[in-house]
C-alpha cells in the first residue's frame, strides 16, 4: 500500500507485506517501543510465573507431588491473577499502545502509561506476597465473606494487603484506560469538531455509520482498530470502579473489623468488574486481529456499518451483563432473580461483536494472497480458538444449560480454552508480528515457531478436553483432591501439559533468541510485496 | 449423561464441526495465489456481514427464548416434601437424613460464606445446583425419583477444606 513510507518511518523495521501507518518522528515511535517493551518482557516474566503455578496445581491434583492444601488454594489464587492479569492483560495492554501508534494514533501523554506499567508491576508482586507467603488462598474472586472466615489459614491483615494489591492492579488498569482515552480523543482522531463526546464517537467508529453527521476533518475516517481499543477503554474505566469499591471495603474490614458489607452486594460489585474485565483480553485480541490480519491478507478489511453498530452494543451491554455469574444465585427474597433474567439477553448481545468481527475477518482472508508467517499463523489458530471457546461461552450464558455447568471443571476448560488457545496464542501471534520490529532485529527462527505452535495446539487441545468432558459430568472446580472417579482425566491432561509447556518454552526460547540476534542493517530489512 | 448433557454435547459438537469446517474452508481459499476477487464477490462479502449479524442476532434470540422452559426459579413443580439444608465450613446438614422418593423442596442456608449446594445421583453425575449466600435463604426444587444415596458437594470455593465438604442423605421409596 505505502511502501515509499517505509523508508521513512525512522528506524522502525516494517516487516507487514501491506502497511499504511502514517509517518510519525522518531522520539514518538521510540520512546513507544521502548514502553511497548517493558511491557510485552515484564508481562511475559509473569507468564513464566503464573505457568510454573499452573503446573504445580495440576501435577498435585494427579497426585504426582501433592501440596498442601491451603498452599494449593494460595497457588491457584497467584495463578489465576498472574496469568489472567499480570500476563495476558498487561501485555495487551503494552501492544494497544504500539497498535495506536502504527495507526497514527501515538499515546499523547506517557505519564499514565508510566503509572499503568509500574502499579502493575507493584500490584502483582503484592499478591505473589500475600499469596505464596502470607497464605491468602481464597481464589481471585475473594469472595466475600471468605477472605474474613479464613479458618486459622492466613490472618485479616493478609486480606487487607491482598486487597491493596488487586486494587494496585485496578489503578493500573484504569489509568492505561485514561492513556487510550486522551490517545483517541486527541488530534491524531482528526476530528471536523471540537468537544471530547463527538471525538468519542469518532473514535467508536460513528463516522463510517453516520457519515453525514459524524464528520473526519481529514479524508481518512478511523481504523477499524481503534474501535475495540476505544470500547474496552471506556468499560475498563467505569466498571474497574466498582470492585475497587469493594476492595477498599475489605481493607477497611481488615483495620476495623466491625465495618462489614452485604455478601450479595460484594458479589454483585465483584462480577461487575469480574466479566467485563475478560473483555480486557478479548477486544484488545479483536483489534489485533483488525490491525493485523488485512495486513497479511494484503487489503483493507473487509466491513462495513454493523461493526460499529455491535461494537456499540458491546459498549453498553458490557456493564450490565455481570449477573450471568450468578445465575446459580437466586434466593428467595430480593431482586437477584430478576437481575439474572434481564443480564441473559445482554449477555447474548455481546456475543454479536465476536459473530461479526469473525466474519469480517474471515472474509478479509477469503481468497487473498494470505501470507502465512509465525505471526499470522499464530494469529489465525487464535481465531480458531476464539470460535471453538466462544460456543462453549453461549453455553455457558443460557441459565437453563448453565445449570449443569456452573463452577464445574467445564468453567475451567473454557477459560482456559479461550484464554490460552483463543487470545493466547493471539497475543503470542502479536508478539512474533511486534518484536521483529520493536527490536530490530529479524526473528530467530521460523521452525521453532511451528514446534511453538503444534506443541500448544496438540497439547492445549488434549489438555482442555481433559477439563470439559468430565466437567459436562459435573466434576467441580476449585477442588485440590478431585473425587476420584475423575481421576482418570486429570492423569491423562498431564502428558498434553507437558507437550503444551515444551511447545510454550520453545516459544519463549525464539522470543528471547530475536531480542538478541544481530540488528537489520537497511540491506536486510524484509521488502514489502 | 443426562438430557441437559447429552444435548450440551450435541450442540457444542455440531456448532464446532461447522465452524472449523468453515474456517478451514477460508484457509484453503488462500491457496488461490495471485488470484484478485472480482468487484462483485466482494460486493457480497460486505452485504453478507449484514445477513450474517442478522442470523446471529436470531440464533441468539432463538436460544434466548428456548431457556424460558428450563429457568429454575421460575419452573417449580409442586414439591411433595421439604428438607432444610444447613451449608457451613466444611459440611452440610440435611434434615431429614432420609427422603421419599418425589419432588423436593431443598431450603439451603449458609451459616458463614458463600457454599453451593451440588446434588449428585447415586451414580455419581450431577443432578442439580443452587449457590447459598449467607443471610439469605435459597430454594431448590428437583424430582428425585431413583432411591439411593445422593451426595452433595459444595460448587461454590469456601477455604482450605472446600474438597472435603461433602454431605448426603438417602432417597427411599
Amino acid at each position: 500500500m505505502s511502501s515509499e513510507a517505509t523508508s521513512t518511518r525512522g528506524a522502525t523495521a516494517v516487516v507487514l507485506p501491506y502497511d499504511d501507518s502514517p509517518m510519525l518522528d522518531a522520539r514518538t515511535i521510540s520512546r513507544t517501543e521502548s514502553l511497548v517493551k517493558r511491557y510485552m518482557w515484564t508481562s511475559t516474566l509473569f507468564l513464566v510465573i503464573a505457568g510454573l503455578l499452573g503446573l504445580v496445581l495440576r501435577q498435585s491434583q494427579a497426585e504426582i507431588v501433592r501440596v498442601d492444601d491451603n498452599l494449593w488454594y494460595a497457588l491457584m489464587t497467584a495463578h489465576g491473577l498472574g496469568a489472567f492479569v499480570a500476563w495476558a492483560g498487561f501485555f495487551l495492554m503494552g501492544a494497544m499502545y504500539w497498535i495506536l501508534m502504527r495507526l497514527g494514533i501515538p499515546l499523547r501523554t506517557y505519564i499514565f502509561a508510566e503509572i499503568s506499567y509500574w502499579t502493575m508491576v507493584l500490584g502483582t508482586l503484592g499478591i505473589v506476597w500475600t499469596t505464596l507467603i502470607s497464605g491468602f488462598g481464597a481464589s481471585w474472586v475473594a469472595l466475600y465473606p471468605l477472605p474474613f472466615h479464613s479458618a486459622g489459614q492466613w490472618s485479616d491483615t493478609a486480606t487487607g494487603l491482598f486487597s491493596f494489591a488487586v486494587l494496585l492492579a485496578g489503578v493500573s488498569i484504569i489509568t492505561w484506560s485514561i492513556a487510550l482515552l486522551i490517545a483517541v480523543t486527541g488530534p491524531a482522531i482528526q476530528s471536523s469538531r471540537k468537544g471530547v463526546f463527538y471525538k468519542l464517537f469518532l473514535a467508536l467508529g460513528f463516522a463510517h455509520l453516520w457519515p453525514s453527521k459524524f464528520k473526519h476533518s481529514g479524508e481518512r475516517k478511523t481504523p477499524y482498530p481503534v474501535i475495540p481499543i476505544t470500547v474496552i477503554a471506556i468499560n475498563m474505566l467505569t466498571m474497574t470502579l466498582p470492585f475497587a469499591l469493594l476492595l477498599v471495603f475489605m481493607i477497611v474490614e481488615s483495620i476495623d473489623g466491625s465495618f462489614t458489607t452485604d455478601p450479595q452486594l460484594a458479589k454483585n460489585l465483584l462480577w461487575a468488574f469480574g466479566h467485563p474485565v475478560v473483555y480486557l483480553l478479548l477486544f484488545p485480541c479483536v483489534a489485533a486481529l483488525y490491525y493485523f490480519i488485512p495486513r497479511f491478507a494484503r487489503r483493507t478489511m473487509i466491513s462495513g456499518r454493523i461493526v460499529v453498530v455491535v461494537w456499540f452494543i458491546a459498549l453498553t451491554t458490557n456493564s450490565f451483563l455481570w449477573a450471568h455469574h450468578m445465575y446459580m444465585d437466586y434466593p428467595d427474597s430480593g431482586p437477584q432473580q430478576i437481575l439474572n433474567l434481564v443480564h441473559e439477553p445482554v449477555t447474548f448481545a455481546i456475543v454479536l461483536a465476536s459473530a461479526v468481527s469473525i466474519y469480517a475477518l474471515s472474509a478479509t482472508m477469503y481468497r487473498s494472497d494470505f501470507q502465512w508467517t509465525a505471526a499470522s499463523k499464530f494469529l489465525v489458530a487464535g481465531m480458531i480458538g476464539w470460535l471453538t471457546a466462544g460456543f462453549q461461552g453461549v453455553i455457558n450464558a443460557d441459565i437453563q444449560l448453565n445449570e449443569m455447568i456452573h463452577n464445574t471443571l467445564w468453567v475451567v476448560g473454557h477459560f482456559h480454552h479461550m484464554a490460552l488457545l483463543g487470545l493466547g496464542m493471539i497475543l503470542m501471534g502479536v508478539f512474533y508480528a511486534v518484536l521483529p520490529m520493536i527490536s530490530h532485529r529479524p526473528l530467530y527462527s521460523e521452525k521453532l515457531a511451528n514446534i511453538h505452535l503444534w506443541g500448544m495446539l496438540i497439547g492445549g487441545y488434549g489438555w482442555v478436553v481433559c477439563w470439559l468432558i468430565p466437567g459436562l459430568e459435573g466434576a467441580p472446580r476449585r477442588f485440590a483432591i478431585l473425587p476420584e472417579q475423575w481421576d482418570i482425566w486429570t492423569q491423562l491432561s498431564i502428558p498434553f501439559m507437558v507437550i503444551m509447556t515444551l511447545g510454550i518454552l520453545v516459544g519463549l526460547y525464539n522470543y528471547v533468541r530475536t531480542a538478541m540476534n544481530s540488528p537489520w542493517t537497511a540491506d536486510q530489512q524484509p521488502q514489502i510485496s | 449423561m443426562n438430557g441437559t448433557q447429552l444435548f450440551i454435547t450435541v450442540l457444542y459438537s455440531a456448532v464446532t464441526l461447522i465452524g472449523i469446517v468453515g474456517m478451514l474452508a477460508v484457509l484453503r481459499s488462500t491457496r488461490r495465489k495471485g488470484e484478485a476477487l472480482p468487484e462483485s464477490t466482494l460486493h457480497k462479502l460486505h452485504r453478507g456481514e449484514n445477513w450474517w449479524a442478522l442470523m446471529a442476532l436470531v440464533i441468539l434470540i432463538v436460544f434466548f427464548v428456548g431457556t424460558f422452559a428450563g429457568i429454575p426459579w421460575l419452573n417449580r413443580a409442586q414439591a411433595d416434601t421439604t428438607a432444610n439444608v444447613r451449608a457451613l465450613q466444611f459440611a452440610f446438614i440435611v434434615q431429614p437424613a432420609q427422603i421419599p422418593a418425589g419432588t423436593v423442596d431443598f431450603k439451603v442456608k449458609s451459616d458463614d460464606v458463600s457454599h453451593g449446594f451440588g446434588l449428585y445421583a447415586p451414580d455419581g453425575k450431577l443432578v442439580k445446583q443452587i449457590q447459598v449466600l449467607p443471610g439469605v435463604t435459597s430454594t431448590m426444587t428437583v424430582d428425585l425419583d431413583t432411591p439411593g444415596t445422593y451426595k452433595i458437594l459444595c460448587l461454590e470455593f469456601c477455604g482450605y477444606n472446600h474438597h472435603n465438604m461433602v454431605g448426603q442423605f438417602e432417597v427411599t421409596q
